[in-house]
């Protein structure tokens, strides 16, 4: 192994023919970070101008004709009274997925690994797979076919054993779970699959010598897949702490139906805020300051995290 | 390195297509249209309205109406029929990205924030010289509803622009029960009425959709122009005090039986989620007139005899008669043609037909004494956004002219006291959007009865008077003050 560490370290110096291939490979993706990432990245001027249509110009010219207005475009996120609201559900709801999420992959991919038999462990995989390939909205439907007010399972059952009917919607208390629950089903899957590709590039002469020294499964695990695992485990972790001010919009949103009313405390997070912001004739300067403030603390967590993982282990961090 | 090089080329080279794709298609729309049309001096206009999509038979709508407006003021028309679920977000990306129209329909919920973000063209006396005729057929309180600082920046439409509300019943569900539909003008016999269908049908009578009772606000106040309804100055209130419409007692007693039928399941339990869609209701509440249950409400929601009992004051305010505008773009090239345009489909009954029941011979044909007999309903523009009722044909099944009745309600219809006053909303902005924030989270629940009125009130309260709503409330009222 350190021996094709050493030798990959030496021919980076010398454009090769795979640099070639693999430079060929990474252009669609550029094109498309280039188009849909960095060129609009101009409009973030927007929240700090007084946004005017001229008759007849396009987008551009309208945004740089446009007055600025310095900050105060951002006096509509900082004095509204839902800022903490939001700012605390967005980050600790990804504090929690982060922390679950990593815990429940890990475990599943280990778990697999395991399995004798090969057939099943794809299947399981496939299985867990699939959610992942679904969209938010129908997981919305789906959803509400369970806690529909008058045709929802749940509340079909609870009427058939003579209790009162939940209104779902409105009951505040079980949306942590529901959402928590929700982002594992769908994400688990996928992020098992990360792990169980890393675990299975692990080289089998660690494990068949721990057995010759009479390791048992749980020692395996402990001393060889866990270690393996970490500079893995680490990199997921910074890229996922670099996201703790951005939520998944289809989650928050379609599941809670707008996360309004009562529900709005335990589910509205900065994107939903936003958009339910947008749709409301609320000048777009307003909504991009919110945007923006939001990639600003992204890009600020990203990095703070990266220096924390500098210090504790230089060759986990990745920038 | 060399390769190196060749990465960097092809990376500019693939951001300055970006670029130009970004800047260029407003000029390949127009090479493209120019091919379209026979004569070079045509000028097409872009209209772009809402309504169920696309119709299926577009092109040969157009082939119908393009030579007879080509004919008449040398124009063609390209429509676009915005679905609308999609309505709120194509709106905002057309207004603010510049997008090349030439027509927008729009309504009280955005006009006054386009007009201030500068989207729409003044056309105060472009519509004297151009559209003399327009301008003489629509009474001059509504030109003052639409006008904002003595400018007129849309055609509105004339057509049942005073709000009525009526309630809608589905009159053989009703006579099943013998509920005496006329004598049910309130909320208090409402919920007798439907309590009777409730415990006989099983079923909620009244589908409620997240939107809720939120017509009550649009009935008895005027919000501004700021498209906030927990603002707002009562339609017959001589006094001009800026109030919290939510609070008003008249409507928070109304409310408290909404909440009551929303709790013994008389309305659907999923009302501050459901989306509005067109399914079969025993009961609703509409704004227009009560030939409309005939010949739109009853159709729409397959009721086979729909009958509507109007039910409070008809008024005629800034937000009754912004329901429905057609403004036209601040970057129009053509702004007399436009205004032309408007003028012949607001007065040339054959234009009107058109767009109102589709193609002549496919979707409908006229009778021999000039009606409508309609094929079929295919045709999903929606007919209210786009000019007056009073030229569209009578249709062959009405018994008499609904439009005449639509005539009189606006006629009888008392002003609003606020009428052609607008907020100035450049001061508040900060605190009006906070505001909203506030009513966007709770409308639903509260306009459904999800919750006790005068319970989430309060919550409301707090949270509006925490976001600056009495700044608001103290600026609304210096500028009604200072308009008297």
């Amino acid at each position: 192994m350190k021996e094709k560490k050493l030798s990959g370290k030496k021919l980076k110096r010398r454009w090769t023919k795979n640099d070639t291939e693999l430079t060929i490979l990474a252009i669609p993706t550029t094109v498309w970070y280039v188009l849909f990432c960095f060129l609009p990245m101009f409009g973030l001027v927007i929240a700090f101008k007084n946004y005017k249509v001229t008759g007849g110009e396009n987008f551009i010219y309208n945004v740089f004709h446009s007055d600025w207005s310095g900050v105060k475009n951002f006096e509509f996120l900082i004095k509204s009274k839902d800022l903490y609201i939001i700012l605390r559900n967005t980050i600790v709801y990804n504090l929690i997925f982060i922390v679950l999420g990593m815990v429940l992959s890990v475990g599943l991919a280990i778990m697999i690994d395991l399995l004798r038999s090969k057939r099943k462990s794809k299947v399981y995989q496939t299985l867990m797979f699939f959610p992942y390939f679904m969209s938010w909205v129908v997981a919305a439907y789906f959803l509400d076919a369970f806690l529909n007010q008058d045709k929802g399972l749940l509340n079909v059952m609870l009427r058939n054993g003579g209790n009162e009917p939940v209104q779902w919607y409105m009951k505040a208390s079980v949306w942590p779970f529901l959402l928590v629950f929700m982002y594992l089903w769908k994400s688990t899957g996928y992020n098992m699959v990360i792990y169980l590709s890393s675990i299975s590039g692990i080289d089998t002469t660690l494990y068949e010598a721990a057995v010759m020294d009479g390791a048992n499964k749980r020692q395996q695990v402990r001393y060889i897949t866990l270690p393996c695992l970490k500079s893995v485990i680490i990199m997921m972790f910074i890229l996922n702490v670099g996201k703790v001010f951005y939520s998944d919009f289809g989650l928050f949103y379609q599941l809670s139906q707008g996360a309004k009313g009562s529900i709005f405390n335990t589910t509205a997070t900065i994107d939903t805020f936003v958009f339910n912001a947008l749709q409301s004739s609320t000048p777009i300067g307003m909504t991009s300051a919110a945007t923006f403030f939001q990639s600003v603390a992204c890009c600020i967590t990203i990095l703070l995290a990266n220096w924390i993982v500098r210090k504790l282990d230089a060759d986990s961090a990745i920038i | 390195m060399k390769f190196k090089k060749v990465i960097a080329m092809s990376m500019a080279a693939v951001m300055g297509f970006g670029l130009l794709a970004g800047c260029g298609s407003k000029g390949n729309e127009e090479a493209g249209s120019g091919d379209a049309s026979k004569n070079k001096d045509a000028v097409t206009l872009k209209w772009i309205m809402v309504g169920n999509g696309m119709p299926d038979n577009y092109k040969a709508w157009l082939g119908q109406i393009n030579p007879y407006l080509e004919d008449k003021i040398g124009v063609n028309l390209d429509m676009e029929v915005v679905p609308w679920g999609d309505w709120d977000n194509r709106r905002s990306v057309i207004v603010n990205s510049g997008e090349n129209f030439d027509i927008l329909f729009t309504d009280q919920s955005r006009y006054n924030s386009e007009v201030s973000t500068g989207a729409f063209m003044d056309i105060s006396d472009l519509i004297k010289s151009e559209g003399s005729d327009l301008y003489k057929m629509i009474p001059e309180d509504y030109w003052k509803a639409v006008s904002i600082s003595d400018k007129v920046y849309g055609v509105p439409t004339y057509k049942d622009s005073s709000v009525t509300e009526y309630f809608v019943w589905d009159n053989a569900l009703a006579e099943k029960y013998n509920v005496d539909i006329k004598q049910v003008q309130d909320y208090e016999s409402l919920y007798t009425a439907l309590k009777t269908i409730k415990d006989g049908e099983g079923t909620a009578p009244y589908y409620m959709s997240k939107q809720g009772a939120d017509f009550m606000v649009t009935a008895y106040f005027d919000s501004l122009g700021t498209g906030l309804a927990p603002l707002g100055v009562r339609y017959d209130d001589d006094t001009m005090t800026v109030v919290n419409p939510m609070e008003d007692e008249n409507i928070l007693k109304d409310m408290d039986i909404v909440h009551k039928m929303y709790k013994e399941g008389i309305i659907n339990g999923d009302a501050p989620t459901a989306d509005d869609a067109n399914k079969y209701r025993t009961f609703f509440t509409a704004q227009g007139w009560s030939g409309a249950a005939a010949s739109t409400w009853g159709p729409n929601n397959s009721i086979d005899d729909c009958v509507a009992v109007q039910y409070g004051d008809t008024v005629v305010s800034n937000t009754s008669v912004r329901g429905s505008i057609n403004a036209i773009s601040s970057g129009c090239k053509n702004p007399e043609k436009a205004i032309q345009f408007l003028q012949l489909v607001n007065t040339d009954s054959k234009v009107r037909d058109w767009l109102y029941y589709g193609v002549e011979g496919e979707n409908f044909k006229y009778t021999d004494d000039g009606k409508i007999d309609k094929l079929n309903t295919d045709w999903s523009m929606a007919g209210y956004t786009q000019g007056t009722f009073f030229n569209v044909s009578q249709l062959s099944t009405d018994k008499e002219n609904q439009w005449d009745e639509v005539k009189q309600l606006n006629q009888n219809a008392t002003p609003s006291v606020m009428l052609g006053f607008d907020l100035d909303t450049s001061k508040i902005e900060t605190e009006l959007a906070n505001c909203r924030a506030v009513y966007e989270k709770y409308k639903s629940e509260f306009w459904t009865g999800a919750q006790d009125p005068r319970e989430l009130i309060k919550t409301i309260n707090s949270e509006l008077e925490a976001a600056g709503w009495e700044t608001v409330r103290a600026e609304a009222q210096a500028q009604v003050d200072a308009s008297k």
